[in-house]
């Protein structure tokens, strides 16, 4: 799930500037979950632009799905004809299909923070900072590159400490020790040196792109 | 490898020329990144005030692959006897800059070893590894490094020596000891 957190209303109305009139658009699944841009959040936004005129709110189930986004914003045509810009309470992936679907000036309302999985509502953990060359087979299924502050493949590294704990978090074993003692358990001790090279990073240059099936 | 004396920062000049009052002149040195000053830009006036081993330590915070090999191999231009790689000590506060570690201590050492091999270094320029002494993931680490062809492992002073690598390898295995 994609983890994301309320811009300053403030920055948001400095944006907005002169427009007037406007279109909310809700996430109903990360953000929604997230407490960022559901139902319940975009009911507050309007609240908070009610010096404006709000033309319509709507909560879309992926805006990030512009098949999805597209369906749901032609129920709106006339509102969107009148709104000078549309607020987005979604990650910037789906600010941006709003924009490129509609056509319309939009404002994001929320900074996307990371990949979150869920403990529960309004705590998230961050277990994969998608490093495109997954290891997770070689460590235990235990993430090194998100859990290690310094993203060490092939760890433990120098910092350490006697006790087992990280240098960086004294709270927290160093994953590399974690992943050692679990592989040591499931017997697969040889597996704890197999060796992972450096991310090749031409592979992984923003903007990257995924076309499937061809 | 026996102790190796550490000096971590170089702020002036003057930090080299003091070096005579705190160590003797024949032993090896260890010279860290973490002052102000590049300790890659002091080999030559290290050698005038000292006949004993140099040792750069190369900190892989905040260098990408590029920066590491050209430090690598500026290393061994400008003098000294080799590099010890170590991850560096993480900025957790008093930095806004994006952290960068594109290389782990393992992929140094295997990128230095290919420097080596490939003639981009002398043979005979040192590659070291520094660690954190112990047992279980350590050891298992310490071992991987010398396999694939460190010259020796570096443990800090308190750490456990005994424990951090093969018995046959002890005679790699040396400890740092700051100035
Ligand atoms: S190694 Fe970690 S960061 Fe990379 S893809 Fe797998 S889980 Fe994600
Ligand atoms: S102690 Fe372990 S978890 Fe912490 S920075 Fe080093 S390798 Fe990463």
């Amino acid at each position: 799930m994609i983890v994301t957190r309320k811009k300053d209303i403030d920055s948001i109305r400095e944006h907005l500037a002169d427009a007037r009139s406007v279109v909310i658009v809700g996430c109903s699944e990360c953000a929604a979950v997230c407490r960022t841009g559901g139902s319940e959040q975009v009911k507050e936004m309007s609240g908070l632009l009610a010096d404006r005129t709000v033309c319509a709110t709507i909560s879309i189930e992926s805006p990030c799905d512009k098949r999805i986004t597209s369906r749901d914003l032609k129920r709106l045509t006339r509102e969107l004809e009148e709104a000078d810009a549309i607020v987005a309470l979604t990650c910037g992936s789906g600010a941006q299909a709003i924009a490129e679907v509609s056509g319309k000036r939009v404002i994001a309302a929320l900074d996307t923070s990371f990949l979150g999985m869920v403990e529960r509502l309004g705590r998230f953990y961050e277990r994969c900072s998608q490093c495109g060359e997954c290891i997770l087979n070689d460590t235990a299924g235990i993430c090194p590159v998100t859990l290690c502050p310094k993203q060490v493949r092939n760890g433990p590294c120098d910092g350490v400490r006697a006790d087992g704990t990280c240098e960086v978090f004294e709270d927290r074993p160093c994953v590399w020790r974690t992943i050692h003692e679990r592989l040591s358990a499931r017997n697969h001790p040889e597996r704890f040196t197999a060796y992972h090279p450096p991310v090749c990073w031409s592979h992984h240059h923003v903007p990257r792109e995924e076309l499937q099936g061809h | 490898m026996d102790t190796v004396r550490y000096l971590p920062t170089i702020n002036s000049a003057a930090d080299i020329d003091a070096l005579p009052n705190r160590l003797k002149t024949e032993e090896p040195l260890l010279v860290g990144e973490y002052g102000s000053l590049n300790p890659l830009a002091f080999a030559t006036a290290i050698r005038n005030v000292n006949s004993g081993k140099k040792f750069y330590e190369l900190i892989l915070r905040n260098k990408n692959r590029e920066l590491v090999e050209s430090s690598i191999c500026t290393a061994a231009a400008v003098g000294f006897d080799g590099v010890v790689i170590a991850s560096g000590a993480f900025n957790k506060s008093d930095t806004m800059g994006k952290p960068v570690y594109d290389l782990d201590q393992a992929q140094a050492l295997l990128l230095a070893i290919s420097l080596r091999r490939t003639g981009k270094i002398p043979s005979g320029f040192a590659l070291g590894v520094r660690s954190a002494g112990g047992n279980g993931a350590v050891r298992e680490r310490n071992s991987f490094y010398l396999r694939e062809g460190a010259d020796f492992i570096l443990i800090t002073g308190s750490a456990n020596t005994g424990a951090a690598a093969p018995t046959d390898s002890a005679d790699k295995i040396g400890t740092i000891s700051e100035l």
